[in-house]
């Protein structure tokens, strides 16, 4: 388990420094495009944060299971060590959300409040789901891939839709939106409920995985 | 070094509804070089990933110093299974480079000789900054090569390590397989199509066709049970009457056949008309393998 973790953790400081980068390159660019004070690119900004850390929270698991997965079972890892090396990048992918919201308070581009718990809630449910998909994948392949892509979309849409809409006055999903990241315990125990049971699926297919 | 056997027993494996490997036994004792050899399909790798944990088995068990292998994280950091790099991952090409996979060899493999790798890395002309699916295909098998030598581990598994290499490569790598063993003494599972060379170096052969092992032997005892037999047809089938015939080629009054035989029967058949040849294991592998079973037959 310990040789797992040390692999698994370097692999995962690569990536964060890489995301990270990204991320401070792209706002960047954003931020001295645009003119100050400007609502669209102050719009812009806050749609590249808020997505940044989801998307984060999803992929980095997703691309741990069906990258680095095979790799390390065919170095006689254990499946057990692994999964359980994932669970920390599941953890640190979950924090960027809420670290992500709370920069954008932090830079005065906020607009949506958020708790910090509840957002790591819904970080977790994410990154256990993006898990979930690494795992479905690494078991049957590029249509499950497909799949994923298509729910994506399906995924982007709503956002894209849900801030079109706020927009236009109708507030329907940007207050669904804002439920999931400032809603109650319920919420919260809903989001981890869902990520247990993500977490399950994604051992159920792992302990079985073969090289 | 503590003396542990990686040992196979009533192993079955299946793939959805087609069984591949069909109840083997087979045991590796610490401190050999095995080679294992049969055909496309045979079931050699299928047998060496069940042995490292890598398969799921459906029957059996696999052990190494008599505990199971599966998830058992101290028995597999003593085995090192090396097969062939793909250029290709899941979702496209395998954009890793060389360091990154000997990077995840130190984490991996508690034995694992760093200056070794260097120094081999530097032999084979190797560059650790290149992406592996740059590689040509004797890169990709040097690459293997490297991995296993420098893992140390006391039992390390190589699938197919010659694939792709020229001649000279290959002669090399049987040198330093040599030379690693005479140092280390480890036990060394070499899967291999190319008999020719590798014959020289495998102490024991193990034999696989269609998911059975048909033959574990010293390779020197198993290839001095075989020989050719050829002649004129009524000489032949005099001299190997009582012998087991593998198979029979007859060329008009001209016959040649393959049998195996003990001592006792050689010097029988060596009394009549006919040509005797000793087969190299290249040949004994065709013969035990590469022919129906109506071929073979015994003679009365």
């Amino acid at each position: 388990m310990k040789r797992s973790n040390a692999f698994v953790l370097r692999w995962l400081a690569i990536q964060l420094v890489s995301f990270a980068a990204v991320m401070a390159v792209m706002l960047a660019a954003v931020y001295f495009l645009l003119a100050p004070g400007d609502d669209f690119g102050g719009g812009m900004l806050s749609g590249i944060q808020s997505a940044l850390g989801p998307m984060l929270a999803l992929m980095l698991p997703m691309t741990l299971i069906t990258g680095l997965f095979p790799i390390a079972l065919s170095f006689g890892a254990t499946r057990r060590g692994f999964f359980a090396a994932a669970q920390l990048v599941k953890l640190a992918g979950a924090l960027f959300l809420p670290a992500g919201l709370w920069a954008l308070n932090a830079l005065g581009e906020g607009g949506v409040g958020f708790r910090f718990s509840l957002s790591l809630c819904t970080g977790l449910a994410v990154a256990c789901m993006g898990e979930l998909f690494g795992a479905i994948c690494l078991r049957f392949g590029q249509k499950a891939m497909w799949l994923f892509v298509l729910l994506c979309a399906v995924g982007g849409g709503v956002l894209g839709m849900s801030v079109a809409m706020a927009a236009n006055g109708n507030m329907v999903l940007a207050h669904l939106l804002q439920a999931i990241l400032r809603g109650g315990a319920g919420m919260a125990v809903a989001q981890l409920v869902l990520g247990a049971v993500c977490t399950a699926g994604s051992w159920a297919l792992l302990r079985r995985a073969e090289a | 070094m503590e003396t542990k056997i990686l040992r196979a027993e009533a192993l079955v494996k299946r793939y959805g509804k087609k069984e591949v490997l069909h109840g083997l036994d087979v045991a590796f004792e610490p401190g050999h070089i095995y080679g294992l050899i049969g055909r496309n399909g045979a079931g050699k790798t299928t047998l060496l990933g069940c042995l490292t944990g890598q398969l799921r088995t459906t029957g059996g068990m696999v052990s190494y110093g008599g505990a199971p292998v599966w998830e058992n994280a101290r028995a597999l950091g003593e085995i090192c299974f090396s097969r062939e790099l793909s250029p290709m991952l899941m979702f496209g090409q395998n954009t890793y480079k060389v360091k990154e996979y000997l990077r995840a060899a130190r984490y991996y493999y508690p034995h694992w000789d760093e200056e070794y790798a260097r120094r081999l890395m530097k032999e084979f002309g190797l560059d650790e900054k290149k992406r592996i699916c740059r590689l040509s295909k004797g890169m990709l098998s040097m690459v293997t090569i490297v991995l296993a030598l420098a893992s140390r581990a006391p039992v390390t598994i190589l699938d197919e390590p010659v694939a792709g290499l020229d001649i000279v490569a290959r002669e090399r790598f049987y040198q330093l397989l040599l030379e690693d063993y005479a140092e280390t003494g480890r036990t060394f599972i070499v899967s291999t199509h190319i008999l020719d060379e590798a014959s020289n170096v495998f102490e024991q052969v193990i034999v696989m066709d269609d998911g059975r092992i048909i033959e574990n032997a010293p390779t020197e005892e198993l290839v001095g049970q075989f020989h050719h037999i050829s002649g004129r047809a009524d000489e032949v089938d005099a001299a190997v009457a009582g012998c087991t015939v593998l198979f029979c080629e007859q060329l008009g009054r001209s016959k040649a056949v393959c049998v195996r035989c003990n001592d006792e029967a050689l010097a029988r058949i060596s009394a009549h008309d006919v040509d005797v040849a000793p087969m190299n294991l290249q040949k004994v592998f065709v013969a035990l393998t590469g022919h129906k079973e109506e071929d073979s037959h015994e003679t009365k």
